[in-house]
């Protein structure tokens, strides 16, 4: 070997100094990627503002249009103030909703509502699984804030909830409440959730034990 | 070597195109199906010469029913003149939802037109959630003998990011012309 050949100890050292120096250096002067808060957390942590969204990490997402749901009595009217979202106009029932379809298997961890509030009523949706035989469960549900005015967003907690076509199926419900204004408008939801496993070869992780 | 013929087959052979055994269109409203028509496939990248599925590799379709689409409001009018057809007088829309990642090649929209000069309208749209809105492709019917079907191009390939937007699809239509589905053409 001559690759170090003529290169003593203290020479190395001063090399590796000067390589950790000019990382350290590095990391203040590049950009840094996720906005603050965003990173370094658990990439399923729901403390940060982003948590459906970490840097690095790679959720799959379903978005669905506030526009594409249905009220579930035909007696609630609703309006399309245009941009994707609804509002309720009238009617005592105040749910609309939408069927969630994901391949089996699929880990479902939050829940992000897309609002417009300028109201003193508020937006909340719901993840509901329910069984067919008059069971449901509320895994998740997330609501708007009237602070803010406008349009605007807000993360369900982290929850976690496997898909099973077989065992029940999924609807996204949105309550518009007793608010029957374009004050209030439901522009959707996003699902993130973590796909499946699909390679089996690393189903069970790597076998220490080799062939 | 003889092979059995199960009798079920035997009698849906004998019966099946005179005898409902299998259910029918799930309407009430009187319409008869509309089935056995005259349909005019307009020609697009999406078919192959002989009206089959694209010969071209990894391509996939999603066909999604007129009667799967839900009115915008609840103000509108809204009918099932059957066949998977419906008509409404204002936005019938419903959310697209393919892999995250597909490409969405163009849009084959299905309507029935008989005479009208007015056109049925198609929109592939991307909302923000925070008020953006973009049209990714619009398309306008073009025939008027009935059934038809005309594919809509994307000026250029449609990358689908749920991260970033929802994507809705969404028809309009005028008295006597019916929805009667979309088929987006997409690579996974």
């Amino acid at each position: 070997m001559t690759i170090n050949k003529g290169v003593t100890p203290l020479r190395r050292i001063a090399a590796l100094s000067a390589a950790w120096l000019g990382l350290l250096i590095a990391s203040f002067a590049l950009p840094a990627v996720a906005a603050p808060g965003d990173h370094p957390v658990d990439p399923h942590s729901a403390q940060s503002a982003q948590a459906d969204q970490p840097a690095g990490t790679l959720f799959g997402y379903l978005w669905i249009a506030g526009s594409t749901f249905h009220p579930l009595d035909n007696a609630t009217t609703y309006s399309y103030p245009g941009n994707g979202c609804i509002s309720k106009t009238g009617g005592t029932d105040n749910r609309f909703a939408h069927k969630v379809v994901l391949p089996e298997g699929t880990l479902v961890r939050y829940l992000r509502l897309y609002y417009f509030d300028d109201s003193t009523g508020t937006v909340t949706a719901y993840f509901t699984s329910y069984d067919g035989a008059g069971n449901f469960v509320e895994h998740a549900s997330v609501g708007s804030s009237n602070g803010a005015g406008g349009y605007g967003t807000s993360l369900s907690p982290l929850f976690s909830y496997e898909v099973d076509p077989f065992g029940a199926a999924i609807n996204v419900v949105a309550n518009l409440g007793d608010q029957n204004t374009s004050t209030l408008r439901f522009c959707g939801v996003r699902i993130a959730y973590d796909a499946p496993i699909t390679d089996r070869i690393f189903a069970d992780d790597f076998d220490p034990i080799p062939l | 070597m003889v092979k059995k013929i199960p009798g079920v087959v035997v009698v849906a052979a004998l019966f099946g195109s005179h005898f409902p055994v299998f259910a029918t269109e799930a309407t009430s409203d009187g319409f008869p199906p509309a089935q056995n028509v005259s349909y005019y496939h307009a020609p697009g990248p999406d078919l192959a010469s002989d009206g089959s599925a694209a010969p071209s590799g990894g391509t996939q379709y999603l066909f999604l029913a007129g009667s799967a689409f839900t009115p915008r409001t609840s103000s509108q009018t809204v009918s099932y003149p059957g066949g998977g057809c419906s008509f409404s007088d204002n936005a019938l829309t419903t959310s697209l939802e393919l892999p995250e990642g597909a490409t969405v090649q163009g849009v084959r929209l299905y309507y029935y037109n008989n005479g009208l000069p007015s056109s049925v309208g198609l929109f592939l749209t991307a909302y923000t959630g925070a008020g953006g809105t973009s049209d990714l492709l619009t398309g306008s019917s073009s025939e008027d003998t009935g059934y038809a079907s005309e594919y809509f191009a994307a000026s250029t390939p449609l990358s689908i990011d749920y991260a970033g937007q929802s994507y809705v699809l969404t028809a309009t239509m005028n008295s006597g012309q019916r929805l009667c589905g979309m088929r987006v053409f997409y690579s996974p």
